[in-house]
């Protein structure tokens, strides 16, 4: 098969060639044939909720096969048979826009003076069991925040580690590539630098108390995992000396965040697929803004305000307290059909991710069958702030296991249900998450 | 500990007769449960909480900041919802009084810790300029890491929002090793910079380096990095790895360059540190510990060679020469950090030119070089104040300030600055005052593209008074949908009549008016050419009846009945950026105590800081209770 790296990378801005490259195939295609296909697991975060009505498909009431989408998630019909759709989730230990992303893919709630989430998120559960294998155990992706809140910690962090830490998102489309592709002298060549330290960190657990040892453990947790990645970018080299038959100039993105909102969100998604594609990760997280975001969207035609506001569709006057105060709608109707809007672009957006995946071949299907894409948000009517029927949807997956093409009726049950299934799905055997009793088996064939 | 929480359990019983098992339940506990607990219970959970359970809480100090809430919402009247059955007014006085005088009257001492400092990463900030103290190379790296996210203190350096990932770690290597080459290139590359050999090399050249000397100065260096003088067996190992190097035929300067880089990703130099206090008792932390305490709080950066020397001394043990260096740490050029660092952060004017600009394109006036000049002018006031130790209040009163040209012509409408460089200007003449007219605070209240009243009155309240108006009702979003849709009224009218409205007045009465005492000044805190029309009724009278006309009566307003909360809160906040951590209950009495001995000593800038760097919570550390909620 074809590898078309200038392909998956068009767009990615000026050119700097690396000189050297691994084989961007993952190790199944690379020739060891008895190696499976690698399944993966990405979730999409989305804040503010949805207008109630504009998310669930009709359906099949016996089967719940979906029949016809919902007008406002038309961008998404290429993929209809590859959508599955629960209803009645709900996030019973915090929602919203403060709690709700801390506990969105935990589950066990967040606790604000102390900044912390009450468990793992999925997506580093996952990283546990499938992302030992690959150079980065999991990647965290938003898009750099606009207007107040984008420096809040509860509303920027959905991932969470083992030690109750929240992972630092890359924001910059080259900060993501250096880390795939590290520069030359980019940390990773200095094996020897880590031995010492890890010998003083030992030392250190002799001094300090019981309640600090977590951040020590934090400490080595880091080392060991820096470690682990300079022996995968040595393995990596030496394959690609192997490889400099084929080499083909990659592209490294130009520093800073692209202007055009949909170049940088299109640009993050080119860089999660390469990601994917050679196998640098098999997790992956992406906020596609923060939990209370106050982004304009003024340029999609016909919508005014920020998002949060319009999320208050209800309060025509603009009154909500972060609205702009400038910023008005003729009505009620005028101001949903608006943030509806702005949900639409945001399905359009994860149609190009879902189409590139979908696009890339792989034995048995192509990556998208072979990829668990959940794609949510903490809320379920932004004005509501409702904590029923969060939207939720779940593409890709087939040949990890997931049914596919479906809306799954069903009252109250907790997200943590769907994180069960879908971890079930990518590690292959039947798994508990968070609060949940187990995997929502409607989702698993 | 045990005792302690007896004995604190026993005062809070004593003190809250009203607040008994439900068993025996006062008239405060029959009232709540009247009126609160259908929506409040384990079961229902309205808003997150449950009444019920909070009682169980003891002593109920504990749980404070939420009793006070459940105070204020019953007393303004936003709470019971107006579909509910309401209390009559003199039950909601009984209701809130009880609470609060319970909340007031608390014997503190009996729950008092001086805390516990947790193990926590060094900021982005700190990162920054210890590295550019350490080394004399000032590059920063740390502005390209991924962003620091702020927890409920609203400080960088707030200890539960430290984390060290492993996304972090590979930047922390990546960029120790950018620095050393940096300040020690290559010779084929160039020279070692003054500054970076003073520092790295004690003034030796590249060329005059032995082995005795190098494995001087990587003690020095050691000793620098970690705060505190290297173990022995860090020591032995890091000689031993530049012996190793020189074994392989390295020469002496590259070996020490070889070995620099691991000090720089060192726990002990990348995290804060403290010794575990042996048992439970509060104890002293060292000489060390205590400079790298100052430095954070003072400097944002690493302890200097005087510092280091004191502590090692055992000269900051004695209170004398504790406030000598720390009146010499204020009058060094490293506490210009501390205008941005807490005042920035305190202020919130650190987000103009991140979360609030304007778009460069559709306003042209609103250059980087304006923004930079409109956070300085607030840093370097604060700076100010603090090493000419002039009076607290003059944050709020002072009729100067500190602007460039720029800045005086786009927004303050002021002739005769020049030059892009701050200066002294006086005010006098004009209507801003201290803070409160500094655009930086201006833009940091306002909406997009317009002026709140609503804002700028709560952040008089909360940022500047630390008494946070209640969050709005939860019905209160659809009180005025009768107002939509009617196109003749502008924004403020709309609020003036929101406001109007008997429902929401209890609290918008106690706002608002503070924020219409700042209408003179536009969304970027430009001076309106025209005095803004006084907003109907009474939406600008205070609920005392005061009536708040410009920017100098809201502050002499503010001084005159609200000084206390307006000199608390100041303490407070510097507190906690000087801790690192929020303070809690445990923490009451500390504050309580160093205000009482701020008063006494003339409530000035400087002896705010002293006083802080001389208090047994800044001094002292406590293990972390196990049980601690």
């Amino acid at each position: 098969m074809p590898i078309t790296r200038r392909a998956a990378l068009a767009g990615l801005g000026a050119s700097v060639s690396l000189p050297l490259l691994e084989s961007l195939a993952p190790a199944a295609t690379a020739g060891n044939a008895s190696a499976a296909t690698p399944r993966r697991l990405v979730y999409l975060y989305f804040p503010n909720g949805v207008p109630d009505g504009t998310w669930f498909p009709t359906s099949d009431k016996r089967t719940g096969r979906i029949e016809q989408l919902n007008p406002w998630m038309k961008p998404l019909e290429p993929f209809r048979d590859q959508l599955v759709l629960p209803r009645g989730l709900t996030m019973p230990r915090g929602e919203g826009h403060v709690a709700g992303p801390p506990n969105w893919l935990t589950g066990l709630g967040y606790e604000g003076e102390q900044s912390r989430a009450l468990g793992v998120s999925v997506d580093q559960a996952a990283a546990a069991k499938i992302g030992k294998q690959t150079l980065l155990p999991s990647l965290e992706l938003a898009l750099e925040g606009e207007g107040f809140f984008s420096g809040s910690l509860p509303r920027n962090a959905i991932s969470w580690s083992a030690t109750g830490a929240p992972l630092p998102r890359e924001v910059e489309p080259r900060a993501v590539f250096d880390r795939m592709f590290p520069p030359p002298g980019g940390g990773t060549t200095s094996r020897s630098v880590l031995d010492g330290v890890v010998q003083q960190a030992r030392g250190l657990r002799r001094e300090v108390g019981t309640a600090d040892l977590r951040k020590l453990d934090e400490y080595f947790e880091s080392v060991r995992s820096l470690e682990r990645r300079i022996a995968f970018a040595e393995r990596r080299s030496r394959e690609a000396v192997s490889d400099r038959g084929e080499t083909d100039t990659l592209v490294r993105p130009k520093a800073g965040v692209p202007v055009d909102h949909e170049e940088y969100i299109q640009q993050m998604m080119d860089l999660l697929v390469l990601a994917l594609r050679t196998d640098a990760t098999r997790v992956a997280t992406f906020m596609l803004d923060h939990g209370q975001s106050n982004r304009y969207f003024n340029f999609i035609n016909g919508v005014r305000g920020t998002w949060h506001a319009l999320s208050h569709y209800k309060d025509a006057s603009g009154k909500t307290e972060d609205d702009d105060g400038s910023t008005k709608w003729g009505s009620v109707r005028e101001k949903r059909a608006m943030y509806a809007e702005v949900n639409r672009w945001h399905h359009k957006q994860l149609a190009y991710l879902l189409g590139k995946l979908n696009s890339i071949r792989e034995p048995g299907g192509t990556m998208l069958d072979s990829t668990v894409v959940v794609y949510g948000s903490s809320l379920g009517d932004g004005h509501m702030h409702g904590n029923d029927d969060l939207p939720t949807l779940i593409a890709g997956g087939r040949n990890a296991g997931i049914n596919t093409g479906r809306v799954v009726a069903g009252k109250r049950r907790d997200l943590c249900s769907v994180h069960a299934a879908a971890l079930s799905a990518v590690c292959g055997e039947p798994t508990r998450f968070g609060a949940s009793e187990g995997p929502m088996s409607e989702l698993l064939l | 500990m045990a005792r302690g929480a007896t004995r604190a359990l026993a005062a809070a019983l004593v003190l809250l007769p009203v607040m008994r098992s439900p068993a025996q339940a006062g008239p405060t506990q029959q009232l709540l449960s009247q009126y609160c607990f259908d929506c409040h219970s384990a079961e229902t959970r309205e808003g997150g909480l449950d009444l019920r359970d909070l009682l169980k809480v003891r002593p109920i100090v504990r749980e404070r900041d939420e009793w006070r809430r459940v105070a204020q919402v019953i007393e303004l009247r936003s709470m019971p919802p107006r579909s509910s059955e309401q209390p009559s007014e003199q039950q909601r006085m009984a209701l809130s009084d009880a609470i609060n005088g319970a909340l007031d009257r608390f014997d503190y001492q009996t729950v008092a810790t001086v805390g516990h400092e947790p193990v926590r990463r060094l900021t982005h900030r700190e990162y920054n300029n210890t590295l550019r103290d350490l080394t004399g190379v000032d590059l920063r790296p740390a502005d390209r890491f991924p962003r620091e996210l702020t927890g409920p203190t609203g400080f960088d350096n707030d200890a539960s929002t430290l984390f060290l990932q492993p996304a972090l770690m590979e930047r922390y290597l990546a960029a120790a090793e950018r620095v050393v080459d940096a300040a020690l290139p290559a010779p084929a590359e160039g020279a070692p910079s003054a500054e970076a050999r003073r520092l790295l090399l004690h003034g030796a050249g590249a060329d005059r380096l032995d082995d005795d000397a190098a494995a001087e100065l990587l003690r020095r260096f050691m000793l620098r990095a970690h705060r505190r003088p290297p173990s022995g067996a860090d020591l032995a190992r890091t000689t031993r790895d530049y012996q190793a190097a020189r074994g392989a035929g390295v020469d002496p300067y590259r070996a020490l360059k070889s070995v620099l880089p691991a000090v720089l990703i060192s726990p002990r130099f990348l995290l804060r540190i403290e010794r575990a206090p042996a048992g439970s008792e509060p104890s002293r932390v060292d000489g060390f510990e205590l400079a790298t305490r100052l430095s954070y709080f003072l400097w944002s950066s690493t302890p200097d060679d005087e510092l280091l020397r004191a502590a090692q001394a055992g000269e900051l043990s004695r209170a004398s020469q504790l406030r000598e260096q720390v009146n010499r740490m204020i009058s060094h050029p490293n506490f210009d950090e501390f205008g941005s660092a807490f005042g920035g952060q305190w202020l919130s004017t650190k987000l103009i030119g991140r979360e609030i600009r304007r778009d460069p394109i559709d306003e042209p006036w609103c250059t980087d070089t304006l923004m930079d000049a409109m956070r300085g002018e607030t840093e370097r006031l604060i700076v100010w104040l603090v090493r000419q130790d002039r009076p607290a209040t003059e944050l709020l009163t002072a009729d100067y300030t500190f602007i460039n040209a720029e800045l005086a012509r786009t927004l303050y409408r002021i002739k005769g600055v020049e030059g892009a460089e701050p200066q002294k200007v006086s005010l006098v003449g004009s209507g801003r005052r201290g803070v409160l007219g500094h655009a930086a605070v201006l833009a940091a209240t306002s909406n997009h593209n317009e002026t709140s009243p609503v804002k700028r009155g709560a952040y008089i309240l909360e940022t500047i008074l630390g008494s946070p108006p209640p969050p709005p009702p939860p019905d209160a979003g659809e009180l005025d949908d009768d107002l939509a849709d009617n196109d003749s009224l502008t924004f403020a009218e709309k609020l003036g009549r929101h406001a109007a409205d008997k429902r929401c007045s209890t609290c918008h009465s106690r706002i608002d008016p503070l924020g219409y005492g700042l209408e003179r000044y536009g969304a970027f805190g430009r001076l309106r050419r025209k005095r803004p029309r006084p907003p109907a009724g009474d939406a600008a009278v205070l609920p005392d009846g005061a009536r708040v006309g410009g920017a100098k009566s809201l502050v002499e307003y503010v001084l005159d009945k609200r000084r206390d909360e307006f000199v608390r809160n100041l303490a407070r906040r510097n507190l906690e950026f000087a801790l690192g951590r929020r303070l809690d209950y445990r923490d009451e009495q500390a504050l309580r105590d160093l205000v009482a001995r701020w008063e006494a000593d003339g409530l000035t800038m400087k002896k705010l800081l002293l006083a802080i760097a001389d208090s047994p919570t800044f001094q002292m550390q406590q293990a972390e209770p196990v049980n601690q909620n």
